[in-house]
């Protein structure tokens, strides 16, 4: 399977990301930081003291050197060597204090920044999902943040102690003669050419890594989650093969980053020494024509070495800086997705009547896209208390309903109301905390068995070992030793499918819903399981408003109303018996169920009967 | 390295012409303005060089680190899907992701900015260590009296840097498991509006790793200042010293000065140690934790394999497996020849789903237990086992492909030709899609989401079998595969079966009488035993569990019938 190439899909929802400002960006990243200002604000004064102990200690040396050593008085060295032992452990000193708190600050911005977009996510449309690969997501939250950080960490929050130390140094050697300080500062306008030219390469280079690393992960993500199929089709050499091309490319984006920034590092640090170099040409002269003091000299050349550090620095921050703004287009990108969730329209809370569980789908039109019509004027009503079943054949638009309802997708047109209430016009939460969805294919989150049953509304264990009983799963809870304490594992992939589906119903049952949505599993359990999953699904109805997609003839016979639902139309609506009377499709389904089937021709021909 | 040399030696060379200048400047000799036009000129030369060098070298280097985690990358993920199932019932995905990111990049670290910044350090402290020694000895030994310190608290460091990096690295792996098991199930988190639970728990695991960040921020926050500390006092010493030995004659003030820088020329590779350190002890808490993957052993190969037949004779002789301490298959033993049908029912959970994976041996299976054609299934190679198998899952896992990328993921080859094509719409064909195909925008073509997620259950089921027929296994393997499918499909898909059953040898699980009643043998598994064996004409004969199922779906339809001539 050539993924990339034949489907380009999911390649393109990586590069589509637009080339947002970098000040925006920047600005962005830093409004995460705004909560922390106060923790900040102590960082940034610990600053200056630091710089002041620092730059001491080249002027404590000019003092050595000038007034005692050169001049041969070797009292009072003592006490400049005090002096500056002091300077020094007092540098450090605040010097750890600042970055720790300026580290605390980045790491706690970020926190915050991961909570954020793992929120806005859990938002995000159900569309939005079946489009997105968990494994984009997952390097959104995981590696794109974690490049973020070390912006923080070694780029923005120390940036400013950069540029801070920068202009202190600017006042010391104008202090100290202008002249040379505007002679020594001939360099910068060259440094900043040089950074406006790396900019573009270094960004482009970065944004390729990017794209390459949510690429490789996604693939990655898959193969992992599908890694049975992978071995049972003996498919590893090939899986590793179309790894490899995604890790390849991949080596390929990051060569580019290579290069651009140890040039960019060489190239400044080359600026440095011309400065120096200059400096000495000048200086020297200057020297000879006594408008300049030796001690000057060698101080200007102490400072220029100092004021050289943090702008060698900046160039490998800006690498940083770079990366980490590559990230950051990806991160607000999906943060600034308008995609959401069931959004409320106007919440109407006050007008919100009794609840009774009565619900009506009026008209309701939908289509995943917009060239083919999934459900087409659907209408329907489900009396409070009632058991509501939907047939149909496989593709009809049955499940869809059923997102319908738990507000998973809006309808195009039409409304669905639950007691008179449009639902968009209800908060989500309270909609959803109504029902409960028993699925096909039912995921179970991972944790203690009394964990994946409650799913956090039931916690007591009482009750959560009734739920499992009053499913039908006595058996199996007791032949596991550990009881309510089993571990599930990701996705209940240690239990069996039937047992799955019992846990399922104990879910269900835990949660107690008003509203019972549920879409039945097909015959794939035993006789025995079969009959406790009917028991159990009997039980659950029993005094709940329910919708079912049904296939057992036992929850098909209990149902108070059955939908026929045919490319997307209701074909047939009204009482089993109503139903059997009109021929149509649903007698049709039903015989051949039950009579002219497969199954009970066999046991036609066998049966002694 | 060379080139790493020689952007010290060079980075050293300039403080020496600066040194000469000084000097030269500070008695006022008389040629002190052509030395420093010398030294201007040698400065500006020895940075032109040293760039160049300087970029070759980083070049190199994190090029190679790029190799190096490129390579850990590809052998981790090769690795990784040579492990057994039961691995990945103790390994989350998540977890696995965030080995295959967070920790690759922490080896990659080590390697580049890691190895670039230590081996810089050594030759700057080397180099700058002989050319201080050639100004004066005495001063070199008292300047060097911090180094053991500088050492001894390295040593001290280490250990707990490379704890609190392999906490964090853990934590990293646990918040990508909770990341990663919320998203692939979205909606039920949706539907049970489970939205501040998870919140809750993503936070906690969200704190904890900002808790362990700050403690790593901590311990290495504290080891460069400590290092640069250490560090200032040596240039104390050598000022103090220095002094003394100026006033005494036996040293000029431009030596000292260039003592002095060449002194500062160590400070920051000092500072930078601590930085060193850390990522030497990330990388390598993140190689542990990589290690501990690729040091879980593989499935066992043979040294040497036999290859099966095209068409071999299955046979299981007294077949245990256990499976997380607990037996779940029992001395079962039976016998397929080719084009002959063996069908398994049996309870939930007694084992049917087992000994489907045991003949795929996606679980372990002991010696002399399982043979194609008399021989030993471990003597074979597992993916010569595997690719005479066509194996339909229950689980019918898709990939995010085209459907025909899907089916076409079975096949030995990749092969693009129309005859290909057909043979997977044929496929198709059987496995009940055809109407499916017409509907879908783009046909076979159609894209599925993750795991086929835009396919409904029964279509889902469809296209594995699909690929289990195109794949070119002999042994047809369908483990409960039409479970999802309505009721009318199944009877189409079980029609248009016989022929290629009839070629083929098959195991066919099913709880639905009709599938399993064409079989040559039956086996009942309760428990993990066989209960009953035999064809369906005895076993519904006899009384039994086989009989009790037969009557239990007829005794259904009757049932149906009789509620459907009453209503």
């Amino acid at each position: 399977m050539r993924r990339q190439s034949s489907n380009p899909a999911p390649s393109d929802g990586e590069t589509l990301y637009g080339k947002l400002l970098d000040r925006t960006l920047l600005l962005r990243s830093l409004s995460f930081v705004t909560p922390y200002r106060f923790q900040m604000l102590l960082a940034m004064c610990l600053l200056p003291l630091s710089s002041v102990f620092e730059l001491a200690q080249p002027y404590l040396l000019k003092i050595a050197i000038d007034e005692h050593i050169a001049a041969g008085k070797l009292a009072g060295l003592d006490r400049i060597g005090a002096l500056y032992l002091v300077a020094l452990l007092a540098q450090y000193a605040v010097l750890f204090g600042q970055v720790y708190l300026m580290q605390r600050v980045g790491q706690q911005a970020m926190s915050d920044l991961r909570r954020a977009v793992y929120q806005h996510v859990l938002r995000l449309s159900q569309a939005f999902f079946d489009r997105t690969p968990i494994g984009r997501l997952m390097t959104r939250l995981t590696s794109d943040i974690e490049s973020l950080t070390e912006m923080f960490a070694a780029g923005i929050v120390s940036l400013i102690t950069d540029v801070l130390k920068l202009a202190m140094i600017l006042v010391a050697i104008f202090a100290l003669d202008v002249h040379l300080a505007l002679f020594s500062l001939g360099t910068a306008p060259i440094l900043f050419g040089i950074a406006w030219i790396f900019r573009k390469l270094v960004r482009e280079a970065f944004r390729a890594i990017r794209t390459r690393v949510a690429i490789l992960n996604t693939f990655v993500q898959e193969h992992l989650s599908g890694i049975r199929v992978v071995q049972a089709f003996a498919q590893e050499e090939r899986t590793a093969r179309q790894f490899d091309e995604r890790n390849r490319d991949l080596r390929g984006a990051s060569a580019r980053a290579i290069s651009s920034d140890a040039a960019l590092y060489a190239v400044v640090e080359a600026v440095g020494a011309f400065a120096v170099a200059a400096l000495l040409w000048h200086g020297g002269a200057r020297i000879f024509t006594n408008t300049l003091t030796f001690g000057v000299l060698v101080a200007f050349i102490e400072y220029l070495t100092k004021f050289f550090a943090p702008i060698r620095d900046l160039s490998t921050k800006f690498t940083v800086m770079q990366q980490a703004m590559a990230s950051s287009e990806r991160i607000f990108e999906l943060l600034d997705s308008r995609d959401l969730d069931a959004p409320a329209l106007t919440v109407a809370e006050t007008t919100a009547p009794a609840p009774a569980g009565q619900v009506v789908f009026d008209e309701v039109d939908f289509s995943y896209r917009s060239d083919t019509p999934v459900l087409d004027r659907v209408s329907f009503q489900i009396k409070a208390g009632q058991t509501v079943a939907i047939v149909g054949p496989t593709g009809a638009g049955k499940s869809t309903i059923i997102k319908l309802m738990l507000r998973l997708f809006d309808p195009v047109s039409g409304r669905v109301l639950l007691d008179g209430q449009d639902l968009r016009l209800m908060p989500v939460e309270t909609l959803r905390r109504r029902m409960v969805l028993v699925g096909q294919d039912p995921f179970l989150f991972s944790g203690s068995l009394a964990e994946a049953v409650g799913i956090g509304r039931q916690t007591d264990p009482g009750a959560i070992r009734n739920a499992i009983v009053n499913a039908g799963g006595e058996t199996f809870l007791q032949s596991r030793p550990e009881g309510l304490a089993t571990e599930v594992s990701e996705r209940g992939g240690n239990f069996s499918s039937g047992e799955r589906q019992i846990l399922a119903l104990a879910r269900a049952f835990a949660c107690d819903p008003e509203i019972l949505i549920l879409d039945e599993a097909t015959a794939s359990v035993d006789p025995r399981t079969e009959r406790l999953i009917e028991e159990a699904t009997s039980r659950l109805l029993q005094g709940r408003t329910a919708l079912v997609i049904a296939h057992r003839f036992s929850t098909i016979a209990r149902a108070d109303h059955i939908l026929v639902i045919e490319n997307g139309t209701v074909s047939e609506s009204g009482t089993r018996a109503e139903l059997l009377a009109l021929g149509g499709t649903f007698s049709r389904l039903w015989t051949l169920q039950s009579g002219g089937g497969l199954l009970a021709g066999h046991s036609g021909q066998q049966s002694p009967a | 390295m060379l080139a790493l040399g020689g952007t010290t030696a060079l980075g050293l060379a300039i403080p020496w012409s600066l040194a000469r200048a000084v000097d030269a400047l500070h008695r006022r000799a008389p040629d002190a303005l052509s030395v420093t036009g010398q030294s201007v000129l040698f400065i500006v030369t020895f940075a032109s060089l040293q760039a160049a060098f300087r970029t070759t070298s980083r070049i190199l280097i994190f090029n190679a680190a790029r190799d190096v985690e490129y390579n850990v990358r590809t052998t981790l993920f090769a690795h990784l899907l040579k492990l057994p199932q039961s691995f990945y019932q103790r390994h989350p995905t998540g977890d696995l992701m965030s080995r295959m990111t967070n920790d690759v990049t922490a080896v990659r670290m080590l390697f580049g900015a890691g190895v670039l910044n230590f081996a810089n350090t050594l030759i700057v402290y080397v180099a700058t260590v002989v050319l201080m020694v050639n100004l004066s000895g005495r001063l070199t030994a008292v300047a060097l009296i911090p180094l053991p310190i500088v050492i001894t608290l390295a040593q001290l460091s280490s250990r707990r840097i490379y704890h609190a990096s392999r906490e964090l690295q853990d934590e990293m792996g646990r918040l990508s498991t909770h990341l990663q098991e919320d998203l692939a199930g979205i909606t039920t988190l949706r539907a049970y509006g489970l939205e501040a639970l998870r919140s809750e728990k993503f936070e906690a695991k969200n704190q904890a790793y900002l808790r362990r960040s700050l403690q790593l921020v901590r311990t290495r926050g504290i080891l460069g200042p400590l290092f640069a500390i250490t560090g200032g006092i040596g240039t104390l010493i050598v000022l103090w010293m220095g002094g003394h030995e100026v006033l005494g004659g036996r040293m000029t003030v431009g030596q000292l000065v260039a003592f002095n820088a060449y002194l500062a020329y160590l400070a920051w590779p000092t500072l930078a140690l601590g930085w060193v350190l850390s990522l030497w002890q990330r990388g390598l808490a993140g190689w542990s934790r990589i290690a501990a993957v690729l040091e879980t052993p593989a499935e066992a190969q043979p040294e040497t394999a036999s290859i099966p037949a095209r068409q071999p004779i299955l046979e299981a002789r007294n077949l245990k497996i256990e499976r997380e301490g607990r037996t779940v298959i029992h001395d079962v033993s039976f016998r397929l020849a080719p084009g002959e049908t063996l069908a398994i029912v049996g309870g939930t959970g007694g084992g049917k789903s087992t000994l489907c994976d045991a003949i795929l041996r996606l679980c372990e299976v002991g010696h002399g237990q399982l043979f194609l054609d008399n021989v030993d299934v471990r003597e074979l190679k597992l993916s010569d086992l595997r690719r005479i198998c066509a194996y339909a899952p229950q689980d019918a896992f898709l990939f995010s492909a085209t459907i025909d990328e899907n089916i076409a993921f079975g096949s030995r080859r990749e092969d693009p030709s129309a005859g290909a094509r057909n043979a997977r719409l044929r496929a198709a064909q059987t496995a009940g899609l055809s109407r499916d195909l017409k509907e879908f925008p783009a046909g076979i073509d159609t894209v599925v989401g993750e795991r086929g997620i835009t396919l409904s259950g029964g279509q889902r089921q469809r296209v594995a079998l699909a690929r289990a027929l195109a794949a070119d296994g002999q042994l047809l393997i369908l483990d409960d595969a039409l479970s999802s499918v309505d009721a009318e499909t199944e009877r189409e898909i079980l029609l248009n079966l016989i022929p290629i059953m009839k070629n083929r040898s098959t195991i066919i699980v099913s709880h639905r009488v009709a599938a399993v009643a064409h079989a040559d043998e039956i086996l009942v598994l309760e428990g993990g035993r066989v209960v009953a064996r035999g064809k369906h004409a005895d076993l519904s004969m006899v009384d039994g569990p086989y009989a009790r199922l037969y009557r239990e779906q007829l005794g259904e339809s009757n049932a149906a019938r009789a509620a459907g001539e009453v209503a």
